[in-house]
């Protein structure tokens, strides 16, 4: 059988560039504050470096990720109607979110006051009610995506927990990278198992992040019609394949397993760039592979 | 002032490529009656609630249909064209003349896609909003704006008008009683009678039509030479046909008005109640894919086709079939069916299937002939051979499977506007040599490029050549002047239902935008230097001071107003002789254009001539011996043409909701031939005719629905013209838009001699 | 024009407008499309533009097209496309302001164009293509089941301009209504039921290879990588382009 398309019409994608990018911002700050509330409320003395600069990293980002939203945003100036109670949308991720995104930076800035006057019973208190806020911030980009049942590549009950650990990942990433800045000008050198446990962790998520990744895959593979192509896409699109896999997870992987690798700082360096990167890649191909898919 | 112009040309022309339409009209701003309309607000109220907001009910013209159109007005801007429910064609129940105009605001009729988009003719960026005189050569694309006075007076007295020696103006002309046209093309009732008495009045004068009008006219000699004299057009009657046969006819594709014959066709489709319809097309087309039987015959190859059939019913129903002519029955007997199977493409059991099909609906059966038909070379008598096969088994015009529109009392009317004296007389085409030439309503460079264009292009054919046209088409680019008139949206006339619509009545066309003085009965145009055609011909006949025109300003009408006012009280006034249950007072006139025209209910029709005299006038086809096979390359492909729904010839096909819908014509393929030459779907290929002379480069579309060996191009694309070109008006460079230009027209291969052998390369 | 308006009708007419609206009854008003009868000649196409003022590029209503077969048995099928208005509309459900609504009243989704931030969730949770972008107004836009007019009682642009009568318009609860009658008789199906999301309009004889992204290949690569090649009809890019200087 032969056939052939007499009409059809395009459908424009909605979203730009900035889309993937407030995603990875918002997840990015989120990954860092968790790390910053390793030491200020999970009490893991190694990190305490860590948790003055990791809070104000996560609190630009924060101030970033809502400026990707509303340049995005068709409606730029109405921004606020997300915040008027009566618009509040009970089944929408959406609606939370800008709630959430309203709370936590006020939140992470009191949480960073406390830090810098170093109270630390406030610090930890605070800590302890911002870090749901954290991960929930976080987890919201996933449902945003989950919630939508038109596509398969982003209807899945991975998705949340899948964007939480990445945003983990490259919280600890980027906060390497920092380490190593401030290690350098710094004159009081950092603890070097500082760097061993981030490394640990880092090589931990991206099994975990592997493993989302490869139940994803499996499902998919035997999903419905949209399901397959989505995944059979993704396999054919290099940059799902290089960028996110290859050169976000598999190599840096390898650089900080190997031992001639794992122990030069260059390496580490080298490894969380590529994961920083390859996060990016991630939010990237899950926003735009979903449209690649064309529903009409 | 001709400042002035150039800049409003150059407005009009810079504005596409706008998001919208109707981005485009705040540029119009200062043309003053046309008000900003809100881009992108919601949809202004349909039913007549905010204050300035009307509903206009006129007649459409995009294509010979004449479907009645109601047009929303807001602020007097024209926002929307729907289907008006007053007129049979547009309504599936029309409501009765005499229903208010505000109940009529709750119901509503049909609108196919290119009568919609008419809003876009109206406000068509590339409208000529001055009287322009060409500065270059003829063709150059150099213009020159100027008053209607020194258009006028220019047109009238001649002289040394363009720098090339001494031309002879209307006068002159005139007074030597020389010959010059009027070429107009496929026009309605209310203008073509008006023309005439201009005409009938300028000594030396004569009316020249183009092909368009010359297609209807082959159909129309194919209908008296078979169903008798007077018969005219014919159409089959979907509503109570129990089977169609349709040759190269499309009425789903192309139908005439597509409003009425969609619906029809859908209802007797639908409803179980035995009706069967075959079509006999190389393309599988529309129509043919909603058919209960398609006939992929080999283009040209029809003639072998229905003599085919003719045996058929010959040798299985020898008593209850009919040869109309013993000449007929002969030549049909010379081969057998296999033979003429062999030659057609098309199995015998297809041909023994209609037989049985043609029998068994006897006079209910409807067999018709389409431009497929009408324009292959020789279209006319095998036009008569399709339409014999009606006679054969009994079915004539009125007997269940065919209409014909009854509308004698238009030829009274015609007799009252004209004079009983008035000759009808054959249509003649265009082409012979005149002094002047004045064109109105036809683009025929369009739609025969090669040899119009010489036939044009030519100072000593036509030393004076005059176009009255809306914007620059393909043929006005020639011109020596153009004189910007009004689109059918700002315009009278008076115009006759197409022959598939049984219901005796008039279309009363009306301006919906613009104004009217009712006191001088003079109309305001939206564009203040653009004029109704008939005021351009009051100018022109006052100028040469007509004796006998009836309409001459000094004596009759001098506004078109006044003219149609007159007119179409003469059209109620032959109604109501033909005892029609008309009024033909002032008020009913008024009342009459208010509603966009006036019908009756089909049982009003009146019994034809024809359908007393069908098949005792009978004249034979003349048919060609046995057309040679002249060996065709292995290689080449048969390439035809065909209209699409949604797409209309010059120029309102290039509106650009019609474009938006399929942007450019791909030359279809079937899958194997397209295999064979390594195309695919949406690859470029070059389309060459055999002495590879000419050939053009377009898009392919692979498809299984064509006949294999066939290749097919829609109409309607590939302008020069209109915008797809830059000019230079007073000497400023206007912009072109490229979506104008996308496609290719077939013409320019000369498909409009029927099936044309051409070679298909990938590019 | 004299002839347009007589001034006690447009009176009549504007008091008419103050009176409310809300029907006593709750309605479900739905659509049924007949693709026994639609020949795909794209009216509904062009009323829809018209009416609503859609710009070029974009689409509230819009007409798909196929042929399939081997020839000489081939076919040419047809899905016109709109809005489901869907029971239960995913569109609303990702809305953060509430912006698009499903009517209480009469079950159509709607547009507050005022409220609408132009976040673009519901365009991509749309399972149906049906929303867009209007470069214009810049919020999100989609078919409203024409409310201006049906609000008044007229039919829907489509409905009215349809030259096969392929569509048609009413209360899915009134067993006494057209539509409702029809859907008694006929076989009809539903775009993507399996999404639950109920739409509300209903076709008859639609074709499989339609109803979600057109099916013109069996190799899936072919299907998916090359389908923007496979549309014929330009974006709004091609509109803004346009300009030959
Ligand atoms: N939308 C729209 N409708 C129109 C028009 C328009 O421009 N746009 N134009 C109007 C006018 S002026 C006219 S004259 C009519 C024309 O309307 P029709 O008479 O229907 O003519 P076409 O659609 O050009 O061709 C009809 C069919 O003939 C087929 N054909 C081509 N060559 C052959 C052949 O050799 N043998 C056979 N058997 N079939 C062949 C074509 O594939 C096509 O499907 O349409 C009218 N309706
Ligand atoms: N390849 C190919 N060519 C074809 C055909 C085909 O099927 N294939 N079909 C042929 C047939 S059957 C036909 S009928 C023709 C149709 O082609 P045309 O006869 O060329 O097209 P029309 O749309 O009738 O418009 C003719 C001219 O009238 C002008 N016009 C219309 N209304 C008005 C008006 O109110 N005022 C003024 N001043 N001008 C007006 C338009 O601007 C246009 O220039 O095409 C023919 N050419
Ligand atoms: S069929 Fe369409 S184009 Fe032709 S007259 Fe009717 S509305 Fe106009
Ligand atoms: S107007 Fe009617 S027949 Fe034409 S495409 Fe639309 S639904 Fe189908
Ligand atoms: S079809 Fe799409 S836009 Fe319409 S109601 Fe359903 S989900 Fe919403
Ligand atoms: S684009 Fe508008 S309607 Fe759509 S989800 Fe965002 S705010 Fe709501
Ligand atoms: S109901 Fe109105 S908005 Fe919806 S598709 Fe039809 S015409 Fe367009
Ligand atoms: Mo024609």
């Amino acid at each position: 059988m032969d056939a052939s398309v007499l009409y059809n019409v395009p459908h424009e994608v909605p979203w730009k560039i900035y889309i993937p990018f407030y995603f990875y911002f918002t997840g990015l700050s989120a990954g860092s504050f968790i790390l910053s509330t390793l030491s200020t409320v999970f009490r893991i003395k190694r990190f305490k470096p860590m948790a003055l600069p990791a809070a104000i990293i996560s609190f630009l980002l924060l101030l970033l990720a809502p400026m990707c939203l509303i340049l995005d945003l068709h409606q730029p100036l109405r921004f606020w109607h997300t915040l008027v109670p009566e618009y509040f949308n009970n089944t929408s991720a959406l609606s939370y979110g800008s709630w959430l995104l309203t709370a936590y930076p006020i939140a992470n800035l009191i949480y960073i006051y406390f830090i810098f006057v170093k109270n630390d019973r406030v610090t930890r208190a605070l800590g302890m009610f911002t870090v749901p806020l954290a991960i929930f911030v976080h987890a919201y980009t996933g449902f945003a995506f989950a919630l939508v049942r038109a596509r398969a590549w982003w209807h899945s009950a991975l998705m949340p927990g899948y964007f939480l650990t990445s945003a983990l990942l490259s919280g600890i990433a980027l906060l390497v990278v920092v380490a190593m800045v401030m290690d350098h000008y710094r004159k009081e050198k950092l603890d070097p198992e500082l760097f061993e446990s981030l490394r640990v962790m880092m090589i931990g998520i991206i099994l975990i992040d592997l493993f989302w990744m490869g139940s994803f895959w499996l499902t998919l593979l035997v999903s419905n019609a949209d399901g397959y192509a989505s995944i059979m896409f993704a396999l054919h699109d290099r940059l799902y394949v290089g960028g996110e896999l290859f050169f976000g997870m598999l190599v840096p992987l390898a650089l900080l397993i190997i031992p001639w690798t794992a122990r030069d700082r260059v390496f580490l360096c080298l490894a969380s760039i590529l994961i920083i990167c390859g996060v990016f890649l991630m939010r990237y191909s899950v926003v735009f592979i979903g449209y690649d898919i064309p529903l009409s | 002032m001709t400042g002035f112009s150039r800049r409003e040309f150059l407005r009009l022309a810079g504005l596409m490529g706008g998001a919208s339409l109707f981005t485009g009209c705040h540029l119009f701003e200062q043309a003053g009656p046309i008000p900003e309309y809100m881009s992108g607000a919601p949809a202004s109220d349909p039913a007549e609630t905010i204050q300035g907001v009307t509903d206009v009910y006129s007649v459409c013209s995009l294509c010979p249909g004449n479907c009645g159109i109601r047009c929303r007005v807001a602020q007097g801007t024209l926002v929307k064209i729907g289907g008006s429910p007053y007129n049979p064609i547009s309504a599936e129940q029309p409501l009765p003349f005499d229903t208010r105009l505000e109940e009529a605001k709750l119901h509503g009729g049909s609108i196919c896609a290119v009568g919609g988009s008419g809003v876009q003719t109206l406000y068509n960026p590339f409208r000529i909003a001055r009287p322009l005189k060409r500065v270059g050569p003829r063709g150059s694309g150099k213009w020159k704006a100027l008053s209607w006075d020194e258009a006028i007076r220019e047109i009238l007295a001649g002289g040394d008008l363009f720098g090339e020696g001494k031309i002879a103006g209307l006068k002159a002309i005139k007074e030597a009683k020389d010959p010059s046209a009027f070429l107009a093309g496929t026009i309605d009732w209310g203008s073509f009678t008006f023309i005439k008495q201009f005409l009938a009045a300028l000594p030396g004068s004569s009316l020249h039509r183009d092909d368009s009008v010359m297609m209807a006219e082959k159909a129309r000699q194919a209908a008296d030479a078979v169903f008798g004299p007077g018969t005219g057009a014919i159409d089959a009657d979907y509503r109570n046909a129990r089977f169609v046969l349709s040759f190269g006819d499309a009425p789903l594709d192309s139908g005439v008005p597509l409003v009425s014959k969609g619906r029809d066709i859908a209802t007797s489709r639908v409803n179980s109640g035995g009706f069967k319809w075959a079509v006999v097309d190389p393309r599988l087309s529309t129509s043919a894919s909603k058919a209960d039987i398609w006939i992929p015959v080999i283009p040209g190859k029809d003639q072998d086709l229905v003599l085919g059939i003719m045996r058929a019913l010959g040798l299985r129903f020898p008593h209850r079939v009919r040869f109309p002519h013993p000449d007929l029955e002969a030549t049909v007997k010379k081969r057998t069916v296999q033979d003429y199977a062999d030659s057609c493409g098309i199995p015998v059991q297809t041909m023994a299937t209609i037989a049985e099909l043609l029998v068994a609906s006897g006079k209910h059966s409807a067999v018709i002939a389409g431009r497929g038909i009408l324009a292959q070379p020789n279209g006319t008598e095998i036009a008569k051979t399709v339409l014999s096969l009606n006679l054969m088994v009994g079915s004539i015009p009125g007997s269940g499977g065919l209409t014909k529109s009854s509308d004698q009392f238009i030829k009274t009317a015609e007799k009252k506007l004209l004079g009983e004296g008035a000759q009808e007389t054959k249509p003649q085409r265009y082409g012979s040599p005149v002094k002047a030439l004045l064109l109105w309503g036809a683009d025929p460079v369009y739609d025969n490029p090669a040899s119009a264009s010489t036939y044009f292009a030519d100072r000593k054919h036509v030393p004076l050549f005059v176009a009255i046209e809306r914007e620059i088409t393909e043929t006005a680019a020639l011109a020596d002047y153009i004189l910007p008139d009004t689109t059918y949206l700002e315009r009278w006339d008076i115009c006759l239902a197409p022959p598939s619509v049984p219901e005796p009545g008039i279309g009363a066309r009306s301006p919906v935008v613009g104004g009217l003085d009712p006191k001088i009965g003079k109309y305001f145009p939206i564009f203040h230097e653009t004029r109704p055609m008939e005021e351009i011909i009051f100018q022109l006949a006052s100028g040469l001071a007509l004796e006998g025109f009836k309409t001459n300003p000094a004596v009759g009408p001098k506004t078109a107003w006044q003219y149609y006012q007159g007119a179409l009280k003469v059209v109620l006034e032959a109604m109501k002789e033909s005892e029609l249950p008309v009024s033909d007072s002032k008020e009913a006139v008024e009342e009459t254009f208010r509603r966009g025209g006036i019908f009756l209910p089909r049982s009003q029709a009146m019994e034809t001539t024809a359908s007393q005299s069908a098949g005792n006038d009978y004249h034979p086809p003349q048919l060609e011996k046995r057309s040679k096979n002249a060996a065709p390359d292995k290689d080449s492909l048969r390439l035809i043409t065909y209209t699409l729904p949604f797409h209309r010839t010059p120029p309102s096909g290039l509106n650009s909701w019609l474009l938006e819908v399929l942007p450019e014509n791909r030359v279809l393929i079937n899958t194997g031939d397209a295999r064979k030459r390594n195309i695919s779907y949406g690859n470029t290929v070059t389309v060459e005719t055999p002495d590879k002379k000419t050939s053009l480069t377009c898009k392919a579309q692979v498809m299984p629905g064509i006949r294999p060996g066939v290749v097919a191009l829609a109409a309607g694309f590939g302008y020069t013209q209109a915008g797809a070109r830059q000019y230079s008006v007073d000497n400023e460079i206007t912009t072109a838009n490229i979506p104008r230009k996308a496609g290719v027209n077939p013409a320019n291969l000369k498909t409009e001699q029927g099936p044309l052998e051409v070679k298909i390369k990938k590019a | 024009m004299e002839k347009k308006t007589d001034n006690s009708t447009s009176k009549q007419n504007a008091s008419s407008k103050e009176e409310p609206a809300a029907p006593a009854r709750v309605r479900r008003l739905g659509m049924l499309v007949d693709q026994r009868r639609c020949i795909g000649c794209h009216s509904c196409t062009i009323a829809c533009k018209s009416e609503n003022n859609v710009p070029l590029g974009f689409w509230r209503s819009w007409v798909k097209g196929l042929q399939k077969g081997s020839y000489p048995d081939v076919g040419n099928f047809f899905l016109r496309r709109l809005c489901n208005h869907c029971d239960v509309p995913p569109c609303t459900q990702v809305c953060p302001v509430q912006a698009t609504v499903r009517r209480p009243e009469d079950g159509v989704v709607v547009m507050y164009y005022g409220k609408c931030i132009g976040c673009g969730m519901c365009i991509g949770a749309c399972p149906y293509d049906a929303r867009f972008f209007h470069p214009i107004r810049h919020t999100a836009d989609k078919c409203d089941f024409c409310t201006a007019r049906i609000d008044r009682g007229l039919q829907p642009a489509c409905v009215e301009a349809c030259v096969s009568r392929a569509l048609v318009f009413g209360d899915l609860d009134d067993p006494k209504s057209e539509i409702s009658r029809r859907l008694a008789s006929l076989g009809t199906t539903v775009i993507k039921p399996e999404l639950g999301t109920r739409p509300k309009v209903f076709y008859v004889a639609a074709d499989n290879s339609l109803k979600g992204r057109i099916i013109y290949s069996e190799d899936w690569e072919e299907q998916i990588h090359k389908y923007h090649d496979h549309i014929p009809s330009p974006d709004a890019s091609y509109w803004k382009e346009g300009e030959d200087k």
